[in-house]
């Protein structure tokens, strides 16, 4: 049980942090300095584990997906939805479901964690459950090699107790099937058809000549079958389903897939449920958990909606070459008006070389491009040979140019540019309350 | 039309950092000028092509660089042939390092370099990381970014590319950064460096034009470059304002 002292005192950070507006994490930290079992005593309370999330792309998403659906199926789930995923941040988003004596009422913990924070967390309370996502080029200002980043989520996959599911399309991720010590491992995947809306960080460095024909996995638990506009098909154990989906983009489907694999593994350890005790009516049967993932909706900055008058805007976070290349394969963008916002803050990643790594072949023409780094990034468009109609450093300038005239709209943006524009956004939408899952 | 072939070194190991940029730049410079760019992506176990008029080679991981080595030794007499004949080269960061002499591993190992340029690299544990600002007096205000962990050294007969504004460069004690021999030009800059610097672009296509055409004077820029060369130069602007 965690020291009634220490929720005390975060609870009190976290209501002065009300009072103040300032950032998520405060109050974590405050805890993490104060009490250095906090994080294993409140996770060990959860009668059903606690899974990490892992990877350099769609953690966030895929802890939201997970989340949701294991709401929806009736758990009561502890997770880190506002993005803050060092350690401190999982201990701020305990604080609030903690009873002022320590106990988490919860049953499972799922968390998204940053891969450099991932090990540390691992090292303080060993997760049951471990879904390692995918291991491309990103922030190498913050890690200087994509190869410290591998070795990192390596640590993670060592530490798993119980289930550790892999991504089983790239061969980084695959391998660390062998550093598992006692946990079941899985694998999720997508059919090899679909190999070209999933370009890795090889087919985009090699001047995007060729995709490497790659053999299908037959150890998948679960497949992402095939995709046709908003619906995905999954073949999860040998039986195939398709649902409509609440996330958009072939990246998200496969977002989807590795949550159904996710829970596949919960369920796989947990005799507990739909046994005789406490979870006999859950239902984690395969056609549940899918039905339960199609219906989640995108998490904040990542493919949400925005209506400002007659026009509909979608905000895309992108943030490595993997990502953005892989949002420009998977978003239609015929006949809409398009706008890049780069920004260089620490969280964007201080280097920008990336962007000239991105495969731009299915943008044509781009209307506004702002950001501390927009004309590094009208630049590059330009030697791409994309017509670039306006570049602005003020994003909200930008923004205010980008959404005259009635068309869909869609922002590709780096995230510190993203919570800028979605601020400046939610204001503009009547449509929305101010209380969406706020990014801060 | 003439034709330039470029030589893009080591594509696969070593454009981790974005410097498969200065390809793209170099070859869509020459097309605005009027040239046919051809651009030979080599990789260890290749051939090289027949005509080399310009290399390229950029910044890769240290498992990247042991991928390479021991091809680049087999290359080593060429291109120190074809940077002698005064072929215009660009190495960035891993391969700068590679065109020096030698590099010193933290456990004191000499890995022998293909000695382009007489300078030697020593391992470190602190990584140099973040923008990077130099004054050079051939190209003007050079703007990028550096990340790596070997430092750079060379005695003053070689001359370095730039002196550093803000950044670190070579190494933390001469604040210079890259080094310049003939026509070959070594620098830690990323960014890739020929985006925000198209000064430097230019020198390359220019050498490369008189070697094989024998003209010395560019043709004069195009509309589409000259907006292009106008994005770049606010886009060193507002780099060289961003904080380290």
């Amino acid at each position: 049980m965690c020291s009634p002292l220490s929720v005390a005192v975060g609870k009190s950070v976290q209501g002065a942090c009300g009072i103040l507006k300032r950032g998520h994490s405060l109050p974590g930290l405050v805890i993490e300095k104060l009490d250095k079992g906090f994080l294993s005593s409140a996770l060990s309370q959860l009668p059903l584990g606690t899974m990490i999330i892992c990877g350099t792309n769609g953690k966030t998403t895929t802890a939201r997906l997970i989340s949701q659906a294991l709401r929806e199926m009736g758990l009561k789930v502890a997770t880190n939805d506002s993005g803050a995923n060092f350690t401190r941040g999982i201990i701020s988003s305990l604080l609030p479901l903690m009873s002022i004596s320590g106990k988490l009422p919860c049953d499972i913990g799922v968390f998204e964690l940053d891969e450099a924070w991932a090990p540390v967390f691992c090292q303080q309370f060993p997760p049951s459950y471990a879904l390692i996502l995918n291991c491309s080029r990103d922030q190498l200002d913050r890690y200087g090699e994509r190869d410290s980043v591998e070795s990192m989520l390596g640590q993670v996959a060592s530490c798993a107790t119980k289930g550790l599911v892999l991504n089983g399309e790239g061969e980084r991720v695959k391998s660390f099937s062998s550093l598992a010590k006692g946990a079941k491992v899985s694998f999720y995947d997508f059919d090899p058809a679909l190999a070209p809306l999933f370009p890795r960080d090889e087919n985009l460095v090699c001047m995007r000549q060729s995709f490497s024909p790659k053999a299908p996995d037959s150890q998948a638990q679960v497949l992402l079958k095939g995709i046709s506009g908003s619906e995905a098909t999954f073949e999860v154990k040998g039986s195939e389903f398709t649902v409509e989906m609440g996330v958009e983009g072939s990246f998200n489907f496969l977002n989807a897939a590795a949550a159904i694999a996710g829970i596949l593994s919960v369920c796989d350890c947990c005799p507990e449920i739909g046994g005789k005790g406490r979870y006999r009516a859950v239902d984690l049967s395969p056609k549940a958990i899918v039905e339960a993932v199609s219906k989640v909706r995108p998490a904040f900055g990542r493919g949400e909606e925005f209506r400002i008058g007659g026009a509909q805007v979608k905000m895309v976070l992108v943030k490595n070459p993997v990502g953005f290349s892989s949002a420009l394969r998977a978003i239609p963008l015929q006949g809409k008006d398009v706008m890049v916002a780069l920004n260089d803050e620490s969280p964007d990643g201080r280097d920008v070389s990336w962007i000239y790594d991105v495969d731009y072949s299915n943008l044509s023409k781009v209307k506004e491009v702002t950001g501390e780094r927009a004309f590094d990034m009208a630049l590059c468009l330009e030697y791409n040979g994309k017509e670039v109609r306006r570049a602005d450093l003020n994003i909200e300038k930008a923004l205010g140019g980008f959404l005259e005239g009635p068309r869909e709209k869609v922002i590709f943006t780096s995230y510190t540019s993203m919570l800028s524009l979605r601020k400046l956004l939610l204001d503009l939408d009547k449509s929305k309350g101010k209380n969406l899952y706020a990014a801060d | 039309m003439r034709q330039i072939d470029i030589l893009s070194l080591y594509t696969n190991d070593m454009s981790f950092y974005g410097d498969m940029g200065n390809v793209l730049i170099v070859a869509k410079r020459l097309a605005f000028y009027g040239f046919e760019p051809v651009v030979h992506f080599y990789n260890p176990g290749d051939d090289f092509p027949e005509h080399i008029d310009m290399v390229l080679g950029g910044g890769g991981q240290d498992s990247g660089q042991k991928n390479i080595f021991d091809d680049l030794q087999r290359r080593g007499e060429r291109l120190r042939e074809l940077a002698a004949q005064g072929v215009p080269m660009l190495m960035i960061c891993g391969m700068y390092q590679l065109f020096g002499k030698y590099f010193l591993t933290n456990s004191g190992k000499k890995i022998p370099g293909i000695s382009v340029f007489d300078l030697y690299t020593e391992a470190t544990s602190d990584r140099l990381i973040g923008n990077l600002v130099e004054e050079s007096d051939l190209f003007g205000r050079l703007v990028g970014y550096e990340n790596h962990s070997g430092q750079t050294y060379f005695s003053s007969r070689l001359r370095s590319l730039g002196k550093v504004v803000s950044g670190s460069g070579n190494n933390l004690k001469d604040g210079f950064d890259g080094a310049i021999i003939n026509n070959a030009i070594g620098t830690y800059l990323h960014g890739p460096v020929l985006s925000k610097n198209p000064k430097l672009a230019d020198f390359l296509i220019e050498k490369a034009q008189l070697n094989r055409y024998g003209i010395s004077q560019l043709p004069s820029p195009s509309p589409v470059l000259k907006r292009i060369d106008e994005l770049a130069t606010k886009a060193n602007e507002a780099a060289s304002r961003r904080p380290r």
